[in-house]
């Protein structure tokens, strides 16, 4: 539950992308889903018509903080109610968020506190007080020619305790400081479009809820074995929630669940329009807030000093 | 605001009778003092005649408004290398854009030079961070205006390409920036 970024006391802060792609969240869909739901359960494989507005979807969108020498990158709008692939529009993308300088140190900071926050060594053996009888003088101090000995569980015993053992459970939990993980945000974002592994898609809508569909998608487009599909909001269309819950290879996830681990772990990251919005809006605003060190404080300290 | 006077009567009364109660025969008066000071010691509330009416307004809230704090940091003016009256002087891409690096200002308008001291005081370096482009000319070029300007001294410089940034030993940090500054960035 730490490695999101919990953005949402200043959600939807006064960003001006917000307003361009607004209307193309899937949140609309998914609700009057639900209402169908509720009045005919009938799940089926009926291929669903998609009804879409004027293409291209989207041509331009006026990025805020764009600093000099920096190219606003670009990449294409994707669909997913065919399997072949349709170019839907080219969509601008912040230079900081999606074109940042891969800090491959900061990555690995996050990929270490990712793994570590959430292990607890179970590692544990018993020392001499806790080995069961020995209480009781084995034999005399004097008199039989034997060495001296108090306790039968003493450490050089055979079946004795433990000198210096593991003494778990121990946990080792700790926070990443809240810009690192900012960073680790960006610089996986940026790495997976750089390499060609971030794919953009208008909404999460497919005709059927069929788990062969995405999986001939993923194969027919070259997008690797495992796809991980990120929407703006963890209500998700019903169609992609039933085609995924079956494959542990392809996933679904909300925004605030985005982290470096899972980004890495999938081969192909698929974010909707809407997510790209909300992501990019919540990084800027960190990295652009007038009050960098509220969240910064939030975490640390008053969870480390118990276990020191 | 009544139970509140009355647990206050009640604790004057049993302080006045503890005083009072080695000496029955003397007949003092009670003489309480009242130190509205505190929060908890102040009355509650004062005659009703002491206050005006409230009235909801939100006419004036633009200027209330004015007076908070924006949420985030104001984009930084673009005119290029215009020295403002407090000294800042925006970055000039004319200057620096021949430059083989890029030095990218802090969201603060600040260039990135950081002085540091450590183990109390033995160690200082000066970082200059967000470098971007080729880092080893950068050091390179740090390198020798320092030691141009400090001959006696030895310079020894460090550049981190992963880590993007370039550190020189030594408290270097308004000549760097001066530096830095005459470059146009």
């Amino acid at each position: 539950m730490f490695t999101l970024i919990t953005f949402s006391k200043f959600g939807n802060a006064c960003m001006c992308t917000s307003k361009f792609i607004k209307s193309l969240s899937t949140t609309t869909n998914k609700l009057s889903e639900l209402e169908l739901n509720l009045t005919e359960r009938n799940v089926s494989n009926e291929v669903a018509v998609m009804e879409r507005g004027p293409l291209p979807i989207i041509t331009g969108r006026q990025l805020p903080f764009v600093p000099d020498r920096r190219l606003v990158r670009q990449a294409w709008v994707d669909n997913l109610d065919t399997i072949e692939e349709k170019k839907l529009g080219l969509v601008d993308l912040h230079p900081d968020i999606f074109g940042a300088f891969p800090r491959i140190d900061i990555l690995h900071d996050n990929i270490r506190w990712q793994k570590l926050y959430r292990y607890i060594n179970w590692k544990h053996l018993p020392n001499r007080m806790e080995r069961q009888g020995g209480g009781r003088k084995p034999w005399p101090q004097k008199g039989l020619g034997k060495a001296r000995h108090g306790s039968i569980r003493s450490p050089i015993w055979y079946h004795g305790g433990k000198a210096h053992g593991p003494r778990g459970p121990e946990t080792n939990f700790y926070m990443l400081p809240f810009y690192q993980r900012v960073m680790g945000l960006t610089t996986t974002l940026s790495m997976k479009f750089a390499q060609d592994d971030l794919k953009i898609v208008d909404t999460l809508d497919i005709p059927t809820d069929d788990p062969s569909y995405l999986q001939d998608l993923a194969a027919k487009r070259h997008w690797g074995v495992s796809v991980l599909y990120i929407d703006d909001s963890d209500l998700m269309p019903k169609n992609i929630a039933l085609a995924t819950d079956s494959v542990g290879h392809h996933n679904l996830m909300p925004v605030y669940g985005l982290n470096c681990h899972s980004m890495l772990k999938h081969e192909t990251l698929v974010l909707t329009l809407a997510a790209v919005n909300k992501i990019e809006d919540k990084l800027l605003y960190w990295l652009h807030t007038n009050d960098p060190l509220t969240p910064a404080k939030k975490y640390t300290g008053q969870h480390t000093q118990g276990m020191q | 605001m009544n139970s509140l006077s009355l647990l206050r009567s009640s604790s004057r009364v049993l302080l006045g009778s503890f005083r009072n109660a080695g000496a029955e025969s003397i007949i003092a008066p009670q003489v309480v003092s009242r130190r509205h000071k505190g929060y908890y010691k102040s009355s509650v509330e004062g005659p009703a005649e002491q206050y005006t009416e409230v009235e909801k307004s939100y006419v004036e809230w633009k200027f209330v408004e004015k007076l908070l704090p924006p949420k985030l940091v104001p984009e930084t003016p673009s005119d290029p290398g215009v020295v403002y009256p407090s000294g800042w002087k925006t970055p000039n891409p004319e200057e620096y854009s021949k430059l083989p690096y890029y030095i990218r200002r802090t969201k603060n308008g600040m260039l990135p030079v950081y002085y540091r001291s450590f183990n109390r005081g033995m160690f200082q370096t000066t970082r200059v961070r967000y470098v971007e482009g080729n880092v080893w000319i950068l050091e390179k070029e740090l390198g020798q205006y320092l030691k141009k300007n400090f001959p006696k001294q030895p310079i020894i410089t460090h550049a981190n390409e992963v880590g993007r940034y370039v550190q020189v030993r030594g408290d270097h940090e308004p000549m760097i920036k001066q530096w830095l500054l005459d470059k146009g960035f």
